[in-house]
């Protein structure tokens, strides 16, 4: 019964999506290009994504760089926003999201080149003007494995993390 | 009818209390380690050379002043250094005994404690000069957890090296060798480690002690980088110091909302 209510209720919201994008749409611009931080993996990223109906599929890419320190996470997302372009203003419309995504980091602690991988689930809220600007903030949770790596005698190893995330970004939709 | 910003405000709430420590402080204590569990070198009935050193592990009130050489019941004239042991998180200390004459061969030298003997070794001149370095087999650098979800770790550099019947001690890079170092970093039998240290570069320099108390020239640098601490309560892989960029992107907009209104 608990299965039955909780498969409904996602149909409800992935409906209730639908029907907000199919009344929204024409004023879409697909492409989204932007400032990210977040997800666990920095402060600096640049994000680009595509809009698919009430979905984008997209990827961040952050730098990783300090403390002898070189490299970048790589974060293809998945966001879904549960209430599309729900306009509240002349000036601005908003929606609240639910994103995934997958971590690979890729980096080097002084020449040692480690990877390890990772997920984040933000639930976020997007506020879109009419400038094409779309500002958004969300809190998640993420969990990234150990990244390690090995160069003759030297094996580098960076702890695991497990933990909450604020996520924020600034996007312009071409 | 649930709003929008109520499931965002619940969100936060929930994120909120998961970045909270669950576990407390005393769940996670940990004893501090021996840092100097490593038999006496030279070892109980070695042969040791001339010109050898007493390393002797400190425990307990023990000092310097309790510990002489004695031949054949006569104090061997010997200067006492005291070596401390900081591997970041604790310190201990070790004791040299380093006679002022090369001693007699054949002779067969007891190292005593407040009068009671603890070990004997003999005086021969088959022994080898301890010339090479240690051969290091692999260094592990172990970057930190702060905690938060579960207990923290300290950032730890960990040298394994051959022969591993050898003390290991780690230096930093500036310490002296060519004297006795007055600071190790870390001291093992076939292992050494060093705690908590910053994360970025690290520069070690890297000696052994062989059963007959030699200490052996240092390995090349060892130039090692400890990867930056993460957590289980941060906000990003920074801190919230990073939304600042995007608090200031924020102000135009907040004032032409309220130009607005």
């Amino acid at each position: 019964m608990r299965r039955a209510l909780t498969f409904l209720s996602l149909c409800l919201v992935v409906a209730s999506a639908l029907i907000a994008h199919v009344a929204t749409a024409a004023a879409d611009h697909n492409v989204a290009i932007g400032y990210v931080r977040g997800q666990g993996l920095g402060n600096f990223g640049v994000s680009a994504a595509y809009t698919i109906g009430p979905l984008e599929l997209g990827s961040a890419l952050f730098a990783r760089v300090g403390d002898g320190e070189r490299g970048v996470a790589i974060a293809p997302m998945l966001r879904l926003n549960v209430a599309h372009l729900r306009r509240t203003s002349t000036t601005f419309a908003s929606t609240a999201y639910v994103e995934v995504a997958p971590q690979v980091v890729l980096t080097s602690f002084g020449g040692v080149t480690a990877s390890g991988t990772g997920l984040s689930a933000t639930v976020g809220y997007e506020l879109r003007f009419a400038n094409r600007l779309a500002l958004f903030v969300g809190l998640g949770l993420h969990s990234r494995g150990v990244v390690a790596g090995r160069d003759g005698e030297l094996n580098v190893t960076q702890a695991s993390e497990f933990g909450p995330h604020i996520d924020a970004g600034l996007r312009y939709r071409l | 009818m649930i709003k929008q910003y109520q499931i965002f405000v619940g969100a936060v709430a929930v994120a909120a209390a998961l970045a909270a420590p669950m576990r407390s402080a005393d769940a996670c204590s940990q004893a501090a380690p021996d840092l100097v569990a490593f038999p006496l070198q030279p070892a109980n009935g070695a042969n040791a050379p001339a010109n050898t050193r007493v390393w002797i592990p400190l425990t307990g009130k023990e000092s310097a002043a309790d510990l002489g050489l004695f031949n054949s019941g006569i104090a061997v004239p010997s200067e006492a250094t005291t070596i401390m042991v900081d591997n970041g998180n604790y310190t201990a200390a070790l004791v040299v005994l380093s006679p002022r004459q090369a001693l007699p061969i054949g002779a067969s030298i007891e190292l005593q404690r407040s009068g009671v003997r603890i070990s004997q070794f003999t005086v021969t001149d088959a022994v080898p000069a301890a010339t090479t370095p240690p051969s290091v087999d692999r260094i592990d650098v172990d970057g930190a957890y702060f905690g938060g979800l579960s207990c923290p770790s300290d950032s730890r550099v960990t040298v394994y090296a051959q022969p591993a019947d050898r003390l290991v001690l780690v230096l930093d890079h500036d310490a002296t060798t060519a004297t006795l170092p007055t600071v190790i970093r870390g001291i093992g039998l076939g292992n050494a480690a060093v705690l908590d240290v910053d994360a970025g570069t690290q520069k070690f320099d890297i000696v052994s002690i062989d059963s007959a108390g030699q200490l052996s020239p240092p390995t090349a640098l060892r130039e090692v980088t400890v990867p930056a601490e993460t957590s289980g309560c941060n906000s990003g892989n920074g801190s919230i110091g990073g939304l600042t960029p995007l608090i200031v992107a924020l102000v135009p907009f907040a004032r032409a909302r309220r130009r607005n209104a």
